[in-house]
């Protein structure tokens, strides 16, 4: 595989990272603000000390209500985003993985972000496996035999599309 | 006895923000989205999201008889800060001098004539700045759809 794709390859991989990263600290924010709106109008939330307010004080509370159910849509809307911006590194993942070639794609993604692709993967097959302590095990086998770098592709490959669901929480630990 | 607290985390957007413009107190509540630009050119500065904050206590003995604290980290509005903060010292005396209309800067109302009842002020400045945070919100998420779509088309 050629330097300029390795590069192009790299520039997908941040870009999806930074965009779900980004997108995910937007809707934590927004989900922890509806969340303390959903708990100060619940019917045991502080909108009590409120119930006997009326007139302009009622107007008020009917425009917040009205308002947080905005807000709920502008979340909505980002956790839609989330999808969109895997899609990149999905359609360069699936496409390289129907390839016979074994210059593959992984091999130059693992190159340039060989840690975190490493870090990533482990937790990715930890989750998706049913057998993850043998699958651990085959990994670190492979990791340290050179010759079995194939099939370590080949598993980065169908590492790569959990990859990017797990860039948030990985960030998070640096 | 009574407090009522009212804290509004928010996120703008400031597009073409200068480079090295950040002040220091700024710069932690800073995020460079530029990288969002990807694909586009002829964009001068960068794209930042600025994460602000609003809070507002009001403590007192009763409806009537009470006090309302408001504190504010959105100290941005795009203009040289030691000009704006030399303005704002100059217009002080001034404003006090005006007797016409006096903004409540919290409610976005006139001063001189003041909501009395606590509960109903503070449900005042819920709405007027919830409805603060959801615009620059709208313009937030819209900005990321376009930005998102063009890059993966």
């Amino acid at each position: 595989m050629g330097r300029d794709k390795a590069e192009d390859l790299k520039k997908i991989y941040d870009w999806t990272q930074q965009s779900i990263e980004l997108l995910s600290h937007l809707e934590h924010g927004l989900s922890g603000l509806l969340q303390e709106w959903e708990t100060f109008h619940s019917p045991s939330g502080d909108i009590g000390y409120f119930s006997s307010i009326s007139g302009h004080g009622s107007k008020s509370l009917w425009a917040i209500k009205e308002t947080f159910e905005k807000l709920d849509s502008l979340r909505q809307r980002l956790v839609h985003l989330k999808g969109s911006s895997r899609r990149p590194a999905e359609d360069v993942s699936f496409a390289k993985f129907g390839s016979n070639s074994t210059d593959t794609l992984t091999h130059s993604y693992n190159s340039a972000c060989s840690y975190k692709a490493i870090k990533l993967r482990n937790t990715a097959l930890k989750r998706h496996s049913a057998t993850p302590n043998r699958r651990n095990a085959q990994l670190k086998r492979l990791k340290t035999t050179p010759n079995r770098q194939n099939t370590i592709n080949a598993r980065l490959n169908l590492a790569f599309g959990f990859v990017i669901f797990d860039c948030y929480f990985y960030v998070k630990e640096g | 006895m009574f407090e009522l607290k009212l804290h509004l985390p928010y996120f703008k957007l400031i597009t073409g923000y200068p480079p090295k413009k950040a002040h220091h107190r700024m710069k932690s509540r800073l995020r460079d989205v530029s990288f969002l630009r990807a694909g586009t050119s002829n964009f001068v500065g960068r794209d930042v999201i600025l994460q602000g904050h609003y809070s507002i206590v009001i403590h007192g003995y009763s409806d009537q008889i009470w006090d309302a604290h408001s504190f504010e980290n959105n100290d941005f509005d795009g203009d040289d800060w030691d000009d704006e903060d030399r303005e704002d010292e100059n217009s002080e005396d001034e404003d006090l001098e005006d007797e016409e209309f006096q903004e409540d800067p919290n409610a976005g109302v006139e001063a001189n004539m003041p909501i009395w009842d606590a509960r109903e002020y503070f449900l005042r400045i819920f709405n007027v700045r919830s409805t603060q945070i959801l615009q620059p919100a709208k313009y937030l998420v819209r900005w990321l759809e376009r930005s998102i779509d063009n890059y993966v088309g």
